[in-house]
């Protein structure tokens, strides 16, 4: 089936984005004709697209720029003010690009409105991940909010692991994480073996540990930290209970009173900052991050923990406030998406692609063997800034993608007590 | 290099100038850190007091923004925009702070992430504001009211079904509104959930009852919107509690962190900068103490160096030489080894104590030769005093003695003269006339030895009077003739016609000076002439002039050795010239000191056996009324022939330019040939200078005779008898040699018959015996009674009375016992009292008008001046001679 795909890819590879230019125009051509011809316009289509420094590059900006006709605008953010952004205001966006766990929130506020599982022209590649859960037959499907348990509008208008025509978001961006430790501090462990989560509460790390400000992602990494001490045990660490989340707090307080925790990042380029000036040793951590550290020759490991590691999944949603043209523009902007370049140039950061395939062709064989086989490099690899982000001959931490994705121990999610949390969450870094 | 200490102390200067310039320049920019360091710790702490003052308006912020989630509270926002601004100003400010820092991207680093964070924690304020207002809108005016139209609403279904099934909703609808307080109160997801539940109930409940009643379609529709409406306010909720809680706080944690780090930097900074102030406080100083510290030294070191290398020295120097001029002696000298100026200095010393030492030798030696000196000199003076006594001694006692023996001899002289003067047989006469001539020789050698004796003894004094040389020349003139005629010699006197008649001084000596030459031109020439050339010569002054006499003999003469010889004392030309001449050789050396005396030169030519020449010259003033010694001679009538034997004849050409008339010098050879032409006015004179031209004269003279009886002939010396024997032979007048040039005048006048006024002779005619007779009585003053005898017999000889006093005494007893006397002759030297005592008591007595003339042996002119100065009126020297007593009685008697 691969091939197959691989195949028609190829052959109709070259005219892909001159068709779909073509199909656009038509839409927007026949669209015009029928309501208003007098709006007929040469105006171009601006579609806002609110999201966080993961996904909003210039490269990409200008290329979908190129290949849509389209004018984009992008607003970057970090995940938390993203997020309040969106619920609060949809109509400050067309197209909202961010983690999973900040579906329930979005959907339940009634920002963004149902995608349309027909309008996506290779949604029939996007592998069992988002839809199964499971990227292999051993793989854990991993706690929480895993991303097919929120993928599909239940006919109640809840979210479900039953699919429907309507989706919640476009599954594409996804990853794990887990976190990363400066090799000139930390001796470097064996993936799945000796590196934990615990590190992140070793006392031998205090004052140098840093946290995404995410009560939603950080929890986990903190949650996850503290079972792997041995200091709480939680029966569900995608959905703990207000005891539960109390006695994790009152450790966490105790440590940070301890200061055991230099700080919590709000980006990628503040977590960059942690660690590049020595402000951290360890600290949570996004791919990018690594990969820019490395480049710039601070020799953080991303580390493969043996409780497995914190998933994520990337969310494209459709603002509720999203309509006609937009919308129509936002429909091709996610397609453009999983239309193969998109997906090998994430490559070169590490993430992952929903349709791998499709992007395969777009990468060298050494980028799909080094990102997506867990193979050690050819040659050098450039990341997607064109500079130097792996050396010839290393192998990435934590094997192939099936491998890493295998091994999830929990997805970002907002859990029910998520509220509570935030709460929680506030007292902890405040404190 | 710096040997001098010129350039030491230069170079010292210029170390300390650099010094002190140092200190200044470091002064300075210990005051200028200090300054910075000022404005450093200013800036820090300033800096320091901004971050504080962010972090604390950050808390603020935070209370504040709890306390606008709680209570929606109106202040809270304003008071979290003042603080807002308040914050962005602070950070501007210290932004412009740190500009200037070195690591300014450092702290615009941290301000940079800060203001981003502030402007996102103002944003999401906002947006915190904007969703809890949201929110109270929509429970207040959504979901609150529509729940309580719903319940009303229900509540009329109810009554108008009457059934429980409205009731029933209306239960769900107000247990909703409870979940709703509750969730406004403690905003959870449960409670959504259970809100939701209930509405669903409701829901349900209404849409069985659809069927029933079509109108409740609306309450269906109005539960889903209440129930949407919850779901956006608890959304809006949730969301501005995340920002709150989370996005808030983060940035707020961030934030305090950043600023906590600023803190720590800017305190870093801070204490750097304080550190480094302090230090650099601290090392300025030290580099200033350090200054100090050598500034000092050096000060010390100058110091010292002056004392030690100059002051010192100089002072020792100084003392050095101090103690050098004085004379005094010095051990040893200090810094004789350097090279500087004092060394030069002191080597100076050294030079001038080794001059000293010689100097002090020298000195000895002097002072010790200087006392072998004195001593010989006292020896010598002693000696000198011993040899001069002696020599006053011995002149005193030839004074004394001259005078003693002169006193007698005056008497003889005298007495003899007398005696000669009366009736004697020619026997007497002759051998009287011998005595006396032996007297007057015998007299005449006390006088030298008088002279001489008196020379010796610096007592013989010169006389400056008005005289007549005529008088002076006619004397030696007299003397000389005597004595040629006795040795057959010929002398004449060739006398310049300008000679002014009359001079100022001595007329004694010089007198005694043409006597004594003419006197050995006589004693030493045998045969052959005596010559007197006399001239006188201009001097610088008009008024004074050298009086020339030159005394030329044709004697024996004199070897060169003996004319060197001539003047001295005791001094003949030879051994032999005493045996042979006679003598005491005393002569020309009196000649010499007088003429010494007088202030003239007295020189010598002779060449043996041929003669000597004597020049005289005597420097004298002209004296008043002086004439020429020889006038013009003028005659109104006749012409004057002279003939002679040559071209000189014996009248001196110079006598015959004077003729002022006609004349006719011519040959004798031509007497004849001439006769025709002389009348009787006219004169002739002829030279004879040989008896036998007499002979051939003879005829010629009758042939002369005949025209004019006015005739005169002019002889030689010799011989002698010529003359007597022309005048008597013929009626003529005759001249003979020597002659002067008033004999010539009166000669060649009375040649013309016109007698010549004397014009100038202090002396009378000496041939003239007739005697004048006075009146008068006098009284003589005298103890010797032999010039008593000779005094009185002169007195006598001038027919005048006299009484005799043996003393002063006695003349004044007899004075003043009968004052009848015209005239006193007043001896000086007498036994107990004399003249001078004699005639000051005569003048005390009264007598004013008495006559007193003094008589003295010592014919000085202070005996003079002293006996005019006492009273006395007139004065003669003794012996007393009989022409000088007349011409002194002549002054104050009448004569018969």
């Amino acid at each position: 089936m691969k091939g197959n795909n691989q195949n028609s890819s190829q052959i109709t590879n070259t005219n892909r984005r001159t068709a779909m230019k073509t199909i656009a125009q038509a839409v927007v051509g026949t669209t015009a004709i029928i309501h208003a011809p007098y709006v007929f316009a040469k105006k171009r289509v601006k579609l806002k697209v609110l999201g966080t420094h993961v996904t909003l590059q210039q490269e990409l900006k200008q290329q979908a720029m190129e290949d849509l006709g389209i004018d984009l605008i992008y607003e970057a953010k970090g995940s938390a003010a993203v997020l309040q952004k969106a619920t609060v205001n949809p109509q400050a966006f067309d197209l909202y690009e961010q983690w999973s766990n900040s579906i329930r929130p979005l959907w339940s506020s009634g920002s963004i409105q149902p995608i349309d599982k027909k309008r996506l022209t290779y949604w029939d590649e996007i592998n069992p991940l988002s839809k199964t859960g499971k990227v292999s037959t051993e793989a854990k499907v991993g706690a929480g909010d895993a991303p097919y348990k929120i993928l599909h509008i239940q006919k109640d208008g809840q979210l479900g692991v039953n699919h429907t025509d309507q989706l919640s978001f476009l599954p594409y961006v996804h990853n794990v994480d887990s976190f990363g430790y400066n090799t000139n501090f930390i001796p470097k462990g064996i993936a799945y073996e000796t590196e934990s989560w615990g590190w992140l509460l070793d006392p031998k790390y205090a004052g140098k540990v840093g946290i995404v400000n995410a009560p939603t992602i950080g929890i986990f990494d903190l949650a996850l930290a503290a079972q792997a001490q041995g200091l709480v045990e939680f029966a569900d660490i995608g959905n703990l209970t207000k005891p539960e989340i109390d006695k994790l707090f009152a450790l966490l307080i105790t440590l940070k009173n301890q200061k055991h925790f230099s700080g919590f990042w709000n980006s990628v380029p503040e977590s960059i900052d942690f660690m590049r000036t020595g402000r951290v040793v360890i600290e949570s951590m996004f791919s990018p991050a690594v990969a820019t550290l490395n480049g710039k020759g601070v020799p953080v490991t991303y580390a493969a923990p043996k409780e497995g590691y914190r998933g994520w999944h990337g969310v494209m949603c459709l603002s509720a406030a999203s309509l006609g043209q937009n919308r129509d523009a936002a429909y091709e902007y996610m397609n453009w998406w999983l239309s193969g370049w998109p997906g090998a140039f994430i490559a070169k950061q590490g993430y992952y692609i929903s349709n791998p395939q499709r992007s395969a062709k777009f990468m060298q064989q050494a980028e799909w063997d080094f990102w997506y086989e867990g193979k050690a490099a050819s040659q050098d690899l450039t990341g997607t800034d064109g500079k130097l982000s792996v050396k010839k001959g290393e192998v990435r931490t934590g094997g192939s993608y099936i491998k890493r994705f295998s091994n999830v121990a929990v997805w970002n999610t907002a859990m029910p007590t998520y509220d509570y949390s935030l709460q929680k969450w506030y007292e902890f870094i405040s404190s | 290099m710096l040997k001098s200490i010129k350039a030491q102390i230069l170079f010292v200067s210029v170390v300390l100038i650099i010094l002190l310039l140092s200190q200044v320049f470091l002064s300075r920019t210990i005051s200028s850190n200090f300054m910075n360091s000022l404005d450093l710790t200013q800036e820090a702490v300033q800096k320091v007091s901004l971050v504080r003052e962010l972090e604390r308006d950050v808390i603020d912020l935070q209370r504040n923004v709890l306390i606008y989630k709680e209570s929606a509270s109106e202040s809270a926002i304003n008071r979290f925009n003042s603080l807002m601004k308040d914050n962005k100003e602070n950070l501007q400010k210290l932004e412009a702070l740190t500009n200037q820092n070195s690591n300014s991207h450092v702290y615009h680093d941290y301000i940079s992430r800060m203001r981003s964070h502030l402007n996102e924690y103002d944003e999401n304020f906002g947006n915190v504001v904007l969703g809890r207002t949201k929110r109270q809108y929509i429970y207040r005016i959504g979901v609150l009211a529509e729940l309580e139209s719903m319940f009303s609403d229900l509540d009329i279904k109810n009554s108008v079904s009457r059934s429980s099934a409205m009731k029933q909703a209306q239960f769900h609808v107000a247990r909703a509104q409870n979940f709703l307080l509750q969730y406004l109160s403690t905003p959870e997801q449960e409670l959504v959930s259970s809100f939701q539940q209930q509405l669903t109930n409701a829901k349900q409940i209404v849409q069985r009852e659809l069927v029933h009643n079509e109108s409740l379609q609306t309450d269906i529709d109005k539960l889903v919107e209440i129930e949407n409406d919850f779901l956006q306010l608890a959304q809006i909720t949730r969301g501005y509690l995340f920002l709150v809680n989370v996005v808030m706080a983060g940035s707020a944690n961030e934030f305090l962190f950043l600023a906590r780090e600023l803190n720590r930097l800017v305190t870093e900074n801070l204490t750097e900068t304080n550190l480094n102030v302090k230090q650099s406080v601290e090392k300025t100083q030290t580099s200033s103490d350090i200054f100090s510290f050598f500034g000092i030294l050096l000060a010390i070191g100058t110091a010292l160096f002056l004392v030690y290398r100059i002051m010192v020295p100089i002072k020792n120097i100084t003392d050095v030489f101090q103690k050098l001029a004085k004379g005094e002696d010095i051990e040893s000298l200090i810094g004789l080894d350097r090279k500087d100026e004092i060394g030069q200095l002191t080597k100076a010393a050294s030079v001038f104590h080794e001059k000293n030492k010689q100097t002090t030798v020298l000195l000895k030696e002097s002072q010790t030769l200087n006392a072998t000196q004195e001593a010989l000199n006292q020896q010598l003076v002693i000696s000198n005093k011993e040899a001069e006594q002696a020599t006053a001694s011995k002149s005193m006692f030839l004074a004394n003695m001259s005078h003693e023996i002169r006193t007698p001899m005056n008497g003889i002289i005298g007495l003899l003269d007398i005696v000669l003067r009366s009736d004697l047989t020619d026997y007497q006469r002759d051998k009287l006339d011998k005595v006396a001539y032996s007297g007057k020789i015998l007299l005449s050698l006390i006088n030298d030895i008088l002279d001489f004796s008196k020379i010796e003894a610096g007592k013989l004094d010169i006389e400056n009077v008005d005289f007549s040389i005529d008088s002076v020349l006619a004397n030696v003139l007299a003397n000389i003739s005597t004595k040629a005629k006795e040795k057959n010699l010929n002398v004449r006197f060739n006398v310049a016609p300008d000679i002014p008649t009359r001079f100022i001084g001595d007329p004694l000596r010089i007198t005694q000076v043409l006597l004594n030459l003419s006197s050995n031109a006589a004693k030493f020439t045998s045969n052959g002439s005596v010559v007197f050339n006399v001239n006188c010569a201009d001097t610088n002054n008009k008024d004074v002039k050298n009086l020339t006499i030159e005394v030329i003999d044709s004697g024996i003469g004199m070897t060169k050795t003996q004319a060197n010889k001539v003047f001295e004392s005791f001094t003949q030309a030879d051994g032999s010239t005493s045996r042979n001449f006679g003598g005491t050789g005393l002569g020309l050396s009196i000649v010499k000191h007088l003429v010494s005396l007088m202030e003239g030169t007295i020189s010598v030519q002779s060449e043996a056996g041929k003669g000597s020449k004597f020049t005289v010259t005597f420097i004298l003033k002209v004296g008043q009324k002086a004439q020429h010694i020889m006038p013009e001679l003028n005659v109104p009538n006749g012409k004057l022939f002279y003939f002679s034997q040559g071209r000189n004849g014996l009248l001196a050409n110079q006598y015959i330019d004077k003729i002022k008339f006609d004349y006719h010098h011519l040959p004798v050879s031509q007497i004849e040939s001439t006769a025709h032409m002389i009348s009787s006015k006219d004169a002739v004179i002829i030279d004879v200078g040989e008896l036998p031209d007499y002979k051939t004269l003879h005829a010629m003279l009758e042939q002369i005779t005949s025209k004019t009886q006015q005739i005169g002939f002019i002889t030689n010396s010799q011989p002698s008898n010529l003359p007597e024997q022309l005048t008597s032979m013929w009626p003529a007048k005759c001249l003979a040699h020597p002659f002067l040039p008033q004999q010539v005048t009166q000669f060649i006048l009375g040649l013309f018959g016109t007698e010549f006024p004397d014009i100038d002779t202090d002396e009378l005619n000496p041939k003239s015996n007739k005697q004048t007779l006075y009146r008068g009585h006098v009284l003589l003053v005298e103890d010797n009674l032999i010039n008593q005898a000779v005094a009185g017999e002169m007195l006598k000889l001038l027919g005048l009375t006299f009484d005799l006093a043996e003393d002063g005494h006695q003349a004044v007893t007899k004075i003043s016992n009968s004052a009848h006397y015209d005239l006193v002759l007043m001896d000086i030297q007498m036994p107990l009292m004399d003249g001078y005592q004699a005639t000051q008591e005569i003048r005390k007595l009264g007598h004013n008008e008495l006559i007193i003339c003094g008589l003295s042996a010592n014919a000085m002119r202070e005996d003079f001046t002293k006996a005019k100065s006492i009273g006395m009126n007139d004065y003669i020297t003794k012996p007393i001679k009989q022409k000088a007593l007349e011409a002194l009685i002549s002054k104050y008697l009448p004569a018969y």
